[in-house]
């Protein structure tokens, strides 16, 4: 989804005609809101630019540390150097992240970090983790290393630089190289191998950018390494200019093709799981299952009279947001109930499904976190009244993890992100508000998990010797004496603890065995000073996470099977306990201390300053152009912008001279300059623009036009959905009309005020849920000369109503006005929006128009295969639907209409192929043409 | 009068296809003592020279090759600097001057370091059919071309016989006149395609290099037939250096062996900790190696013990040359560094505009350099 600024440069030179016409084509779009005002500083070290804000300075000198410590591990690793310091940028979490004016695009929960190729940028969040936080830092600078040692290998070799390895390679070799074989790794590939969906080299476009796809590039590189030697790794990129086919460099690397490579691969990796299951369960095999369709993570149980329900963060439809199901009920495949939607509204902006646990109190008031505004926030919900009870949020904590009530109803502990980057424990008083902070060190403690009897507190933390490689062990905070007991101690990786619901027991998970695993340890079973004894209660091949109890004994949980999430249940665990021959007794008593993590200090920083803009060149293009028409013309284009990327600057200069003597006469020039570092952003320019143009509007006239002015837009963004515009421009227009005895002058000034909401959901053709809505008021009038005078209104409403999972009903009510001196048309017509009709043909100063369509899918997979290649075609969609509408200036004519039914075919994300078949409705609405029309172009639906 | 038109027509348009390139000295080539006609100075790869250029040193030319230049060293003979570029160049350039002489284009991409005999210059190439290419420069043609797979190491002229292996496992001996094959010997069980890119050292009947597959290879240069293998701890890539009857060699695992040349029996190793690239210096009973974890050993040739370490803070992949009792070495952070072969202690450094990943030549009271911005690269300094 582009951000709605983008259209700021366009915007401005549409504007130096003085008309709202053309906007009438751009204007929807969400909002990166920049909410917090950002104190930037830059660290200068050996090797990088560290840019940070002042709240995050020793996160900063952490991250620059490992930044080093990367670099020297790299070089060696690489055999290669960098000629260019790297620009890091560093957020302390991933909400802080979200804004950044980097990228244009938005950025999704699951990115852990970047680095662009245009500035050679990495930007990098914390998310509370350290040992995290070094590894994605190393994973960028891998990328950063790699794509200087291909271009060196290119340029050395004097080949051009027109080839890049597979993402496969790109990505599993940052892993490869950044961090070890993990819990997480080890679950998505035994899943993927024993479910069939692992893909071999040459099939990795199956499964193109997915987090699969990095961990097979992984796996990849392993194999390749193992089996074929350390130094090959390198190699291939050393070899990278012999061919222009990396499966090429691949067979005269290893002496194997993708092909062949694959057939041994995973053989070898069939080898390796399947005899799992002769010891382990799939969980959908060995636990009953509750939800399986969609999205389903984090369960709590909510249990009144004889009710028994969980009540979960899922997603089936697009929007994340909480679901419900009784756990009474037999079919797995019933859908569940979407109480809260989400990802639609300000309040509700965005829910972290993998991040923070819901929890639900006795009474039935629903615990749960959401992205809303600058911060998450914490929101109370009443499941028995159906009522958003209280929303919670702190000024001070960027983002909240999971929550856990106290057993009175009124308290709520949670995990949060401070904006230095430090993630801590806090209770919440709900009634009155005091908010108390449990721990604060730079340790990452998560989960915490409130004990029935209400004096201690369960939670995860790194705080151990084992933590610094990112090992998370089981804590007990107690409430009273603020004393921490070790509860585990060891590299197994612990997570999610829930208390039954006497507090006997906790079960949390663990990756003891390679896979995390559901686990309990009795707390009330005397134990040896110094030990505690775990057993374990399930045996899943993949993985089990956020057990939570039923007062009957059972654990629902969350389980990972085919790539997907399921909420499955453990009934009577005790039984299970009863039986378990796997157990583990620790030893916590005589645990070293927590590991210190290292920063820059001294002798390795080199400089430090607050940021004042640092600016270097993006874009430079050169054309020359020619048309029968118009002639030729010839220019160039250039943008700057800092290394925040939130100051631009736009550089245009052409001539569109004909003869010699107008090449002075002829120059357009146009500068422009946009802010988007605070919230309100805005752009400002000059410009000068002299030419032949075309009217469309008007009847096929053709004229001469002088135009130079400047203009100023600002764009405030209410929320993530809902922002305001308005602009202003002066401009001054000579025109020459041919065949025109006089030259029309004018001197414009133009105004316009927008709102525009945009919470849609879009699908692979178009938008499949939410709605649209744009209101444009403009004025512009001649100043100097009264030539023009006109007012201007738009409103373009556009509503998806969602009918299944890829279907929808979509309608839009178009109401395009201008009235005045000179007022412009509007253009209708063609595939874009009163089908049947040639393109802008219907023009007039006045416009309506009404579409509904029917939106579904047709041809999910298209395949031809010949003997030596083959095609295939996805999601082909299919339409149906009926245009009304109208153009006029003075004097309503007729309605005109259409009923047809088209196809849709996404090519590559890049552009959408659209075919319409159907019959006009003419004659005022009084008959069908005779015959059908058809029309093909290209472009999204509305 | 026509047939003179189109004559000049003709060697005007064989000029412009050849790219205006043409090397042809017109005279033999007389190697001195002090020159390098081969990688690493000598057949031993002992690489240093009874000279004295003192730092600092001060650059006095500089000369753009076109393209990137592999790791093999430049070569000084007769006061011309011959250096083969990744673009398949073969430049010969005025060693006082740094002008050009003259360039040929023979393969796909020169890597290795070519080896001058006489009138013959021997080129090691990859990415073209044929890779080892015997260029006569009196002649200003190739002489013979062999199809050997491609080579990415410098190969060893020895007894009338080019050696060198490829990067398929193959180790092949060819007459130094006809490019014909004497004998080859391929890595065993290579079902990995273990290649072998270490360039080979030799000594009376002895040929040795390392492999990737780990192992260290004497073969018997009459017969191609094994005399010994050394089972190392890693890939090795780095050439072997012969002194005496001693080869050292180190490997990708930061490990320096020495290993008896008549048995391959291990005399001692020593764990330096990073990847070795480069054969070593052997200099007044030292055995001198940089590593990538950017430090600069001296052991001891007899014992391995660690006379010392330089830390010069940046990776070391070319080969280091000693000028008497100064060592010359290049790093990949675009400097040149003169260090004091006893004490270990850093001379002087000069920055340089791109990084070094060729071993320096010293000769003609010059120190050359490659650097990967393509420039080859001429230092003063003084001589006594």
């Amino acid at each position: 989804m582009k951000r709605s600024f983008f259209t700021i440069p366009i915007v401005f030179v549409l504007l130096t005609v003085a008309s709202t016409v053309h906007a009438q084509f751009f204007y929807f779009g969400r909002n990166k809101v920049q909410y917090t005002d950002f104190d930037w500083h830059v660290l200068r070290t050996e090797h990088f630019d560290i840019y940070y804000y002042a709240d995050m300075k020793d996160l900063a000198e952490r991250g620059a540390f490992f930044a080093e410590e990367a670099y020297g591990l790299l070089q060696v690793k690489f055999n290669h150097s960098l000629n260019a310091r790297v620009p890091l940028i560093f957020y302390s979490s991933h909400l802080h992240f979200e804004q950044t004016n980097t990228t244009g695009g938005f950025i999704p929960e699951g990115v852990g970090g970047f680095f662009e190729f245009l500035k050679g940028r990495v930007v990098i969040p914390a998310d509370g983790s350290i040992p995290q936080f070094r590894h994605v830092i190393r994973h960028e600078l891998v990328h950063v290393f790699m794509h200087s040692k291909i271009g060196r290998v290119l340029t050395d070799h004097r080949k051009t630089q027109d080839r890049y390895p597979p993402l496969w390679f790109v990505e599993g070799l940052a892993e490869f190289w950044s961090t070890e074989w993990d819990e997480q790794a080890e679950m998505v590939m035994r899943d993927a191998v024993l479910n069939d969906i692992a893909v071999g080299l040459v099939d990795m476009d199956q499964i193109y950018g997915s987090f699969l796809m990095y961990k097979e590039g992984q796996n990849a590189l392993k194999h390749l390494a193992a089996r074929y030697g350390d130094e090959k790794v390198l190699l291939l990129m050393e070899n990278f200019w012999k061919e222009a086919s990396f499966n090429d460099v691949f067979r005269l690397t290893i002496g194997k093709g993708f092909r062949e490579f694959d057939e041994e691969w995973l053989y070898a990796l069939k080898k390796q799981y399947y005899p799992l299951l002769a010891v382990s369960d799939q969980p959908s095999q060995a636990a009953k299952r509750i939800v399986i369709e969609g999205f389903n993570a984090k369960p709590t149980v909510f249990e009144h009279d004889t009710t028994r329900e969980v009540y979960f963060v899922g997603n089936r439809t697009g929007y994340t947001g909480i679901y419900k199901k009784s756990l009474n009920d037999p079919n797995p495949e019933s859908p569940a109930t979407n109480i809260i939607k989400g990802e639609q509204t300000d309040e509700l902006e965005a829910f972290h499904p993998l991040r923070s646990r819901i929890d639900i109190s006795r009474l039935g008031l629903l615990a749960f976190v959401t992205k809303s505004g600058e911060q998450d926030a914490l929101h109370i919900y009443d499941v028995v009244t159906d009522d958003m009870i209280n929303t919670f949020r702190f000024t001070q904590l960027v983002s909240i993890g999971s929550v856990s009530w106290a057993p009175d109803g009124k308290r709520v502990a949670f995990s949060a992100i401070d904006r230095g980057g430090q993630n801590d424990l806090y209770i919440l008083n709900t009634d009155t508000r005091e908010l108390r902070r449990l721990t604060d060190d730079t340790y990452d403690d998560r989960d915490p998990a409130w004990s029935p009897h209400g004096d201690k507190i369960a939670f995860v933390s790194d705080r151990t010797p084992f933590g610094k490689d990112g090992a998370y062990n089981l804590f007990l905070y107690d409430l009273a004496s603020g004393d921490i007991e070790y509860l585990t101690y060891g590299k197994e990786s612990a997570g999610s603890p829930a208390w039954s619901h006497d507090g006997s027991q906790l079960a949390f998970t663990c990756d003891a065995g390679g896979v995390n695993n559901i686990w309990v340890m009795n707390m009330q079973m005397p134990h040896p000073a110094g030990h505690r004894m775990m057993t374990r209660v399930s045996a899943f091949l993949t993985s089990a996470f956020d057990p939570a109890w039923t007062s009957s004994g059972d654990l629902v949980f969350t389980a990972f099977e085919k790539f997907s999430f399921r909420l499955q249940m453990i009934p009577h665990v005790q039984t299970v306990l009863d039986t378990s021959t796997t157990t583990m007794v620790l030893d916590v008593g005589a645990h070293g201390a927590p590991w210190e993590p290292q920063s820059l200090r001294g002798e390795n920083e080199q400089e430090r300053y607050k940021y004042r803009g640092e600016y270097s060149l993006d874009f430079a293009q050169s054309t020359i152009s020619t048309d029968p028409v118009f002639g030729t013309s010839g220019g160039a284009f250039l943008s700057l912008s800092d290394v925040l990327g939130n100051e631009q600057y736009y550089f245009l200069l052409y001539n569109t001279a004909e003869t010699q003597d107008e090449l002075l006469s002829s120059f357009n020039i146009a500068i422009s300059r946009i802010s988007l570092s605070q919230r309100t952003n805005y752009a400002y320019g000059i410009y000068r623009f002299t030419g032949r143009r075309y009217d469309l509007t008007s009847k096929d006239e053709y004229y001469y036009e002088r135009v130079f002015g400047g203009y100023f837009a600002l764009s405030y963004p209410i929320s993530k959905f809902d922002r305001i515009e308005s602009g202003v421009s002066v401009s001054n227009s000579n025109r020459e009309v041919d065949g025109a005895i006089e030259e029309r002058k004018a001197l414009l000034v133009s105004n316009s005020l927008a709102f525009t909401h945009d919470n849609s959901l879009w699908g692979p053709s178009g938008p499949l849920d939410g709605s649209r809505f744009n209101l444009t008021l403009a004025y512009t009038s001649d100043i100097q000369y009264s030539n023009v005078n006109y007012f201007s209104v738009i409103a373009d409403y556009r509503s998806y109503i969602r009918l299944g999972q890829r279907s929808a009903f979509a309608s839009r009510f178009w109401i395009f006005y201008n009235d005045g001196k000179e007022s412009r048309r509007f253009v209708m017509g063609g595939s874009w929006d009163l089908r049947g009709y040639d393109r802008w043909s219907i023009r007039g100063e006045k416009l309506w128009l009404t579409s509904h369509e029917l939106r579904f899918p047709f041809i999910d997979e298209l395949a031809v295969r010949f003997p030596f290649f083959g095609l295939s075609f996805f999601s082909i969609r299919g339409a149906l639907f009926f245009d009304a509408g109208s153009a006029w200036d003075t004097d309503y004519l007729q309605t005109l209409g259409s009923v047809g039914g088209g196809i849709r075919l996404n090519l590559g994300g890049v552009l959408v192929l659209r075919y319409d078949l159907g019959k006009r409705i003419e004659d005022n609405f009084n008959r069908f043409q005779d015959g059908l029309f058809h029309q093909f172009f290209f472009g999204y639906d509305f | 009068m026509s047939l003179r038109i189109c004559t000049f027509l003709l060697v005007c348009a064989v000029s412009l296809l050849n790219g205006c390139s043409g090397l042809r000295l017109g005279y033999p080539l007389r190697p001195g003592k002090n020159d390098t006609p081969t990688f690493a100075h000598t057949i031993g790869r002992v690489n240093a020279l009874a000279v004295t250029i003192l730092p600092p040193l001060t650059q006095v030319w500089e000369q753009d090759i076109t393209a990137g230049i592999g790791s093999g060293s430049l070569l000084l003979v007769d006061s011309i600097i011959m250096v083969g570029n990744l673009r398949g160049e073969l430049y010969a350039l005025n060693a006082k001057t740094g002008k050009r002489i003259g360039w040929v284009t023979l393969g796909g991409s020169i890597e290795g370091a070519p080896v001058i005999d006489g009138d013959l210059v021997i080129v090691p190439v990859a990415g073209s059919h044929e890779t080892l290419i015997g260029y006569d420069f009196l002649e200003g043609k190739a002489r013979w071309k062999t199809a050997l797979v491609d080579i990415q190491a410098s190969p060893l002229l020895m007894d009338a016989r080019v050696f060198v292996g490829n990067v398929s496992g193959r180790f092949t001996a060819v007459d130094r006149s006809t490019g014909e094959t004497v004998w080859h010997f391929d890595l065993p069980g290579n079902t990995s395609l273990k290649g072998i890119r270490s360039s080979p050292a030799g000594a009376d009947v002895n040929v040795v290099f390392g492999a990737d597959d780990g192992r260290l290879y004497n073969l018997d240069a009459r017969t191609g037939k094994v005399r010994w293998t050394f089972a190392a701890d890693g890939a090795i890539q780095a050439g072997p250096s012969i002194a005496d009857t001693t080869v050292y060699v180190g490997t990708l695992h930061g490990t320096m062996y020495a290993v008896g040349l008549t048995g391959g029996s291990l005399l001692w190793s020593h764990a330096s900790g990073a990847a070795i690239y480069a054969p070593p210096l052997l200099h007044r009973g030292g055995c001198y190696v940089g590593t990538t974890g950017g430090v600069v050993i001296a052991l001891d040739q007899r014992t391995g013990a660690l006379l010392w370490s330089c830390d010069v803070h940046s990776p070391i992949n070319a080969g280091i040359v000693a000028a008497n009792a100064v060592l010359y070495v290049g790093t990949l952070r675009k400097e040149l560094i003169a260090i004091d072969a006893a004490k270990g202690e850093i001379l002087w450094k000069g920055g340089v505009s791109g990084r070094i990943k060729t071993t320096p030549v010293v000769g003609a009271d010059r120190v050359f350099i490659a650097t990967d911005d393509r420039l080859v690269q001429a230092f003063e300094g003084s001589v006594r």
